[in-house]
């Protein structure tokens, strides 16, 4: 408990030095939350725009999609407000500066993410919200409290996913130099996450569920809320814990790159 | 004429040390492409033509759009925005040259080895992979100018949301916004065929249909003339040429409130 208590308020303190820098520019505040906003709702214009011709994708219909994409832009949210350092780790890795985050007596990986905090997965997190709860309400979905519980717990494992994704493609910068790029690509390829995986043929859907997991984004993990119990499939009941799988063998990759870094000698 | 050429040259240059960079936006491009097929697919369903376009065209008009996308990334809006934060601008500006022509040539580069490195193969797996049917006659040259006019635009738009960055001292929120205004309303993701008639009208008008449908319609429509050639160009040149001299007024502007802090 103790250190729990005491790595809060080094993470409050070191953010709040960052949020006032931030705060010279109110500019990039505002302009950064209104891009959030552009980019969240052209991605629900896309699929009205689709949905406008057809009535329903491989059995789904526009509400479910909305459904899936709320999800997934939530569980986007803790990667994006906490995760945002990681950006910068190939930078940081060629100038030397990283040398910097070896020097404290706590966690690395936590001291250096101290140092930012994304204000924009704000606007992420309540257009999620947004979706989500009016997706439901026009699908109709019967809460029951288990279900939220559950559904609460493959946030968690999903939100995990994403920042393992991010952790574990940027953390190849200690070993090559185009981290960013690489990130880039997974980036691009994760964000088919928030389609349901049935519109992929068998060999993408055993990809994406067994080796590169962005099934567990949004379609496995709300399968409990839109399906009935006997028709979920069995991948589905994993999506609990492959976050937390997902995210331990990236801190490995971070690991084993924090311990070969030996500085540019500068 | 000879300093912009110089200017080329070295983008050139300095790209091509990014090999890997190269590949893994390749591999990206055709992978992304690749799931873009089954989504597609699955889009249509049973349908044989969902607003008179058939599977295969709707395929071939997205996947060349997301090409083209990656082509026409320079990045030029956040090179001008990191000019100002670092100041490295004023050793631009300077130099006895136009900026906009300047950061025009030093794109070139980027946009030659994206064509070669990424969109050549892309377009390459696209005929093999995909057994995708581009139409091969006169409509590739008009397409080839098109998509020149395309880039310029592409860079003008880029270039003003540079400028406006001046004032705001950052570009991701500027840059995103502009990514899929652009991306939604050139008829890049969806045709603009899929739209419904209201906002059909509201695409028409705007400058970015110049961008993607113009140039994707010149190559794929099998049933237009030189006319409609000729009217697409003239669309892109007169959008050009307003956004050309609004930038050009912009800049003036801009430039005046620039403040770069030490040097």
């Amino acid at each position: 408990m103790n250190t729990i208590s005491r790595y809060l308020k080094i993470y409050t303190m070191v953010v709040s030095q960052y949020v006032k820098s931030r705060m010279q520019y109110r500019a990039d505040f505002i302009v950064g939350m209104f891009g959030m906003l552009a980019s969240n709702l052209a991605n629900v214009v896309i699929l009205w725009l689709v949905f406008t011709n057809i009535p329903s994708i491989k059995g789904w219909d526009y509400n479910e999609l909305l459904f899936f994409y709320g999800f997934f832009i939530l569980a986007l949210t803790p990667q994006q407000l906490f995760f945002d350092m990681f950006w910068d780790l190939g930078h940081l890795l060629q100038t030397g500066d990283f040398i910097r985050y070896y020097f404290r007596p706590i966690n690395m990986m936590f001291y250096f993410i101290s140092w930012r905090l994304d204000i924009k997965g704000l606007t992420q997190f309540l257009v999620g919200i947004a979706l989500t709860i009016y997706a439901s309400i026009q699908i109709g979905i019967n809460w029951t409290l288990p279900m939220a519980l559950l559904l609460f717990i493959n946030w968690v494992s999903a939100s995990l996913i994403m920042i393992a994704l991010l952790v574990g493609s940027m953390s190849s910068a200690f070993w090559i130099i185009n981290s960013v790029s690489l990130t880039g690509t997974i980036t691009s390829i994760r964000d088919f996450g928030r389609y349901p995986l049935d519109i992929f043929n068998k060999t993408f859907r055993i990809i994406f569920t067994f080796a590169a997991p962005i099934g567990f984004l949004a379609y496995y993990p709300t399968q409990i809320a839109l399906r009935p119990a006997s028709e979920i499939p069995a991948a589905a009941w994993f999506s609990p814990i492959i976050g937390f799988v997902m995210f331990f063998l990236a801190y490995q990759i971070w690991r084993k790159g924090i311990n070969s870094y030996s500085g540019t000698g500068s | 004429m000879k300093g912009y050429l110089g200017m080329a040259r070295c983008s050139i240059m300095a790209n091509i040390v990014y090999r890997a960079h190269f590949f893994f936006t390749l591999g990206g491009t055709i992978l992304g492409i690749t799931l873009q097929f089954f989504l597609w697919k699955a889009i249509y369903g049973d349908a044989l033509l969902i607003k008179g376009m058939s599977f295969e065209d709707t395929f071939l008009w997205v996947a060349l759009s997301s090409t083209i996308f990656t082509m026409f990334k320079t990045y030029v809006d956040w090179e001008m925005c990191y000019s100002i934060i670092e100041g490295s601008i004023t050793q631009t500006l300077i130099k006895p040259t136009d900026y906009q022509l300047y950061m025009l040539s030093s794109r070139i580069g980027d946009l030659l080895l994206n064509t070669v490195i990424i969109a050549l193969p892309t377009i390459v797996v696209l005929i093999a992979g995909f057994h995708a049917a581009i139409p091969i006659g006169i409509n590739l040259l008009f397409f080839v100018l098109s998509l020149i006019l395309s880039f310029l635009l592409s860079f003008t738009l880029e270039f003003i949301v540079g400028l406006i960055s001046f004032r705001t001292n950052s570009i991701w929120g500027i840059s995103t916004t502009k990514d899929v205004i652009i991306m939604v309303m050139s008829g890049a993701v969806v045709p603009l065929a899929f739209f419904p008639d209201w906002l059909r009208g509201v695409a028409d008008v705007l400058p970015f249909r110049a961008m993607y449908d113009v140039p994707m319609r010149i190559l794929l429509s099998e049933n237009i003339g030189v006319m409609d050639y000729a009217k697409g160009l003239g669309f892109q040149i007169l959008w050009i040429t307003v956004l050309v001299v609004l930038s050009r007024i912009y800049f003036k502007q801009a430039i005046k409130v620039v403040t770069v802090n030490g040097g």
